[in-house]
This record gives structure tokens, C-alpha cells and sequence, in this order.
């Protein structure tokens, strides 16, 4: 038995509306990856959901897409991160200014 | 009746730890609640029936990427300012969840339907493997370059 379809689609709508909403408000730089992670979670739930109720058998492509996706964006944002603390840089990014030369 | 409930709590364990990621003060403490977060969502994805989607989801986001951004970021130092602006996040995700959500749900298809219950899927994937392959191919180029340029930094640093 499986439950119906509004349960998952609900909780993947609030998972990345959070998501979106920590990208748009985080000042730490982790915290707006980890919100980018929190969309992808919800899009992931929300695309197994919609090809288990309505239909379709091509999911794995897609979803391993957005894995892709999750998975290099976190060691880009690791990279940076490592980068910026060797550097001694502001995490806040409300305070960054010009590149300097 | 007791699996939709069973969804629901497991739905709401998954909110509750994107929450706890903006409330954890220690970016360390908040990426454990990140796996909390992927493991919630891979049960979500049993309950689907999908079981080997969820093992997957496994490997890929507590396996892969939550050991390396919990790698990375073990050495962070406590940041003296606030993580998030909790105005700002309040509204942005009352905003979408309520219009997106509300707004998808509701509007009627008939017979009882709404718009995503209508939605069909005309087409398929298996016109556009190779482009997908491209593309994670590209990715994949992405992360190891990533990775060696990380490697570059911990051995000899990058002149500034």
C-alpha cells in the first residue's frame, strides 16, 4: 500500500521552498550550499513521487542528474571554502566587496 | 491511513532537519543535519516503493557528498555572525511554498483531479541519453577538477 500522492508532494514543496528561502537569506557560504542540497532533496522526492503516481519509467536518468549536480556543486563549494580559510577571507557574504587586483 | 501518517512524520522529520541546518550555530553541527535530512529523504523514497533509489540516494548524498563536505569543513572555525536572516527565509519559503504549492494543488483538472494528477508525460528519456551522458560527464570533469585543485591547495597553497 502506498500512501497518496499529496503527502510527498507537500513535503518536497516545503523542501524546496526552504531551500530557495536559505539561498536567498544565508550569509555563510556553506549554509547557501547546504540550502542548494535542501532544494535538490526536494526535487528528487518530488520527481520520484511524480513518475510513481502518474507513470513514465525514465526516472534513474534524471535523478541522476540532479545528483550530478548536487554532487559537484558541494565540491565546488568546498573548494572555495578551503580557498577563502587559507586565506584568512570573510565567510559573510554580505561583506564582500571588489576582487581585489 | 497508518502508512500516510508514517509519510507525514517522515516528511516532517526532513523539514524539521532543514530547519535545524539554519538553527545550528556550528556550520559542523549543521551538516550533521544534513544527513539527517538525506537519510529522512531516503526513507521517503521507500515509502515511494522505490528501494533501490533510496539505496542510491545513500551512496551518492550521505556517502559521497555529506563525507565530503563533513571533510571540508571540520576545521571551520565558529563564525561570529548569524547564519541566516531569519526575515528574509521566513518569507521567501512562506511565499513559494504557499503560492507554488497552494496554487498547483488546487487548481482543478476534473473528476477530482488536480493539474499534477493531469500532467502526462508525452515524451521520454531515451531520446536524450547521450545528451544526459554528455552532461554528466561534464560534471564529472567539474568534481575531479575540483578535487585536484583541492589537493593543490593543501600541498603548496595558491599564490595570492
Amino acid at each position: 500500500m502506498i500512501a497518496s500522492m499529496d503527502v510527498f508532494m507537500w513535503v518536497s514543496f516545503a523542501l524546496f521552498a526552504l531551500g530557495v528561502a536559505g539561498i536567498a537569506a544565508s550569509r555563510h557560504i556553506i549554509m547557501t550550499l547546504m540550502s542548494a542540497e535542501i532544494a535538490l532533496s526536494g526535487a528528487v522526492v518530488a520527481a520520484a513521487s511524480i513518475f510513481r503516481f502518474i507513470g513514465g519509467n525514465e526516472i534513474l536518468p534524471l535523478l541522476f542528474t540532479i545528483w550530478a549536480i548536487a554532487a559537484t556543486e558541494a565540491v565546488a563549494a568546498v573548494v572555495f571554502y578551503r580557498y577563502m580559510s587559507k586565506h584568512e577571507a570573510d565567510f559573510d557574504v554580505s561583506r564582500l566587496s571588489k576582487t581585489k587586483e | 491511513m497508518i502508512y500516510e501518517a508514517f509519510v507525514a512524520l517522515l516528511g516532517l522529520m526532513a523539514i524539521a532537519s532543514g530547519l535545524a541546518i539554519f538553527l545550528l550555530k556550528d556550520v559542523l553541527h549543521s551538516v550533521l543535519a544534513l544527513v539527517a535530512l538525506f537519510l529522512s529523504s531516503s526513507a521517503l523514497l521507500i515509502m515511494l516503493g522505490q528501494p533501490l533509489l533510496a539505496i542510491v540516494q545513500l551512496f551518492i548524498m550521505v556517502g559521497g557528498i555529506s563525507t565530503f563536505v563533513f571533510a571540508g569543513v571540520a576545521s571551520a572555525p565558529k563564525s561570529e555572525f548569524a547564519h541566516v536572516e531569519w526575515s528574509t527565509l521566513i518569507a521567501v519559503a512562506a511565499l513559494l511554498f504557499l503560492s507554488a504549492g497552494a496554487a498547483l494543488m488546487s487548481i482543478p483538472g476534473g473528476n477530482g483531479s488536480n493539474v499534477l494528477t493531469r500532467f502526462t508525460l508525452s515524451g521520454s528519456f531515451n531520446g536524450h541519453i547521450a545528451e544526459l551522458y554528455v552532461i554528466l560527464l561534464g560534471l564529472l570533469g567539474v568534481a575531479i577538477g575540483g578535487i585536484a585543485l583541492l589537493r593543490q591547495i593543501g600541498r603548496k597553497g595558491v599564490a595570492a
